[in-house]
């Protein structure tokens, strides 16, 4: 390594991100080149700078009254919780009400496209968006509870039947259902995290139709 | 990320919620501690103030804002670069926390769900703003970066008020990575852009920070 380096291979020096060989090979440059040592040197300072900064900055006191208002005002919280939604009755096992949720997530997907559009239409109305956004996140609400409630539902029965399934069918639907949990569970989290998002809320809810098809066809294949 | 200087305050005091915004305000940093240490601090704790807070117990959200608006607001500071853009970005994003409160399904610490929720606030209002003012501040060429708002004059800034006179999407990139942990390919899911994009924007704001701090 004869000439200087780079400005990324010096930053990823400093961000540990090289590999051990690499790591090496800047530092025995940085050892000979007075020029590569004092950028090393300074990048290294500034990084101690940025991370020494204070976590917490205290704002005005004013502000909590402002928030306070603000939420007094705000209409209330849905008093409803996904974990306390009443259960659906799973009436002669049959599976005809795994209709309701995708009818609702039907609709809602309809609404998440308006939403969409009004978004990547570059709307100069953020009212109308954001209006847009609300009307999908209380439906998206109550679509999620039914598919919980729809695939809850079957789980419980495939529990009361899984005895009776092929050991192979039970290693494959375990294994599927791991598969599709976890990708709910990431759904669910990048959703929390970013709510009503319109590509998360699809992505959520396809996983919950894939996870009630792998559930409804372990279900028919016991039932039949 | 970085440890959060918050978690690491002893639990003083009762555990239980007590309202806190009614009254004469004492001094703003004195009674922000004093609330911090009022907090049930332990997970187990906190998860029932959480609770609390999401059947619609204000005064358990008024403790959870007394812990984490300080952070917030950092967070806010930091990344706007403005101080009332800050203030107004901390009450939006404990209002959302608060509309949003029954999302939260205790499968994260509450700290990093509302941080993220904040990070959210600031890059939806920084949209916002762009596509108010119809000019782009984080898109995918990383020159647009080059300049930095301080003129040459302006050197000898202490490194806050550097960051605050970097150009929008790399102050934003370099808050989350340098000094609020995000990683890269984060900080792009975040943004819209490349990891690539991210990188060199970092690699860019840090440059244009030493010009502006270097003698």
């Amino acid at each position: 390594m004869s000439e200087h380096l780079s400005e990324s291979l010096l930053n990823d020096w400093a961000d540990d991100a090289l590999s051990a060989v690499q790591q090496g090979e800047v530092e025995q440059h940085i050892a000979t080149c007075t020029q590569c040592s004092a950028a090393a040197y300074a990048l290294r300072s500034l990084l101690g700078d940025l991370h020494a900064l204070p976590a917490t900055v205290e704002p005005p006191s004013s502000l909590r009254t402002a928030v306070r208002e603000r939420i007094d005002a705000a209409p209330s919280q849905p008093a409803l919780r996904l974990e306390a939604a009443p259960r659906v009755h799973w009436s002669d096992r049959s599976l005809r009400a795994m209709r309701l949720p995708l009818a609702a997530a039907a609709a809602l997907l309809v609404a998440l496209s308006a939403t969409m559009t009004i978004w990547l239409g570059g709307n100069d109305e953020p009212d109308s968006a954001a209006l847009a956004a609300a009307l999908v996140d209380a439906e998206f609400a109550d679509v999620e509870m039914r598919y919980r409630q729809a695939t809850e539902e079957l789980e419980t029965l495939l529990r009361e039947v899984r005895a009776a399934l092929p050991p192979g069918t039970i290693r494959l639907l375990d294994q599927d259902l791991a598969v599709l949990d976890a990708a709910l569970l990431e759904a669910r989290d990048a959703l929390a995290l970013d709510p009503g998002n319109p590509t998360l809320t699809s992505i959520l809810l396809a996983s919950y139709e894939k996870k009630l098809d792998v559930l409804r066809r372990a279900a028919d294949a016991q039932t039949l | 990320m970085h440890e959060d200087g918050l978690d690491r305050e002893e639990p003083v005091g009762d555990a239980r919620p007590v309202r806190l915004i009614d009254g004469p305000p004492p001094d703003a940093a004195r009674r922000s501690a004093r609330d911090r240490a009022r907090v049930p601090s332990g997970p187990t704790a906190e998860a029932e103030t959480v609770r609390q807070a999401q059947d619609g117990d204000r005064d358990a959200f008024d403790l959870l804002y007394g812990r984490y608006v300080a952070r917030v607001f950092a967070l806010c500071l930091r990344m706007s670069g403005e101080r009332v853009a800050a203030e107004q970005l901390t009450q939006d994003a404990f209002v959302k926390a608060w509309q949003r409160l029954r999302t939260f399904r205790g499968e994260s610490a509450f700290s990093s769900w509302l941080h993220r929720l904040a990070v959210n606030v600031v890059l939806e209002d920084d949209r916002r703003e762009r596509r108010r003012s119809a000019r782009v501040a984080i898109v995918d060429e990383p020159e647009v970066f080059e300049r930095p708002t301080a003129g040459p004059t302006e050197i000898r800034l202490d490194l806050e008020r550097a960051i605050a006179a970097l150009p929008a999407g790399a102050r934003m990139v370099l808050v989350l990575h340098d000094i609020e942990g995000y990683k890269h390919a984060e900080i792009g899911a975040m943004l819209g852009i490349a990891i690539g994009t991210a990188k060199a924007q970092l690699h860019r704001a840090r440059r244009l920070l030493r010009e502006m701090i270097e003698p």
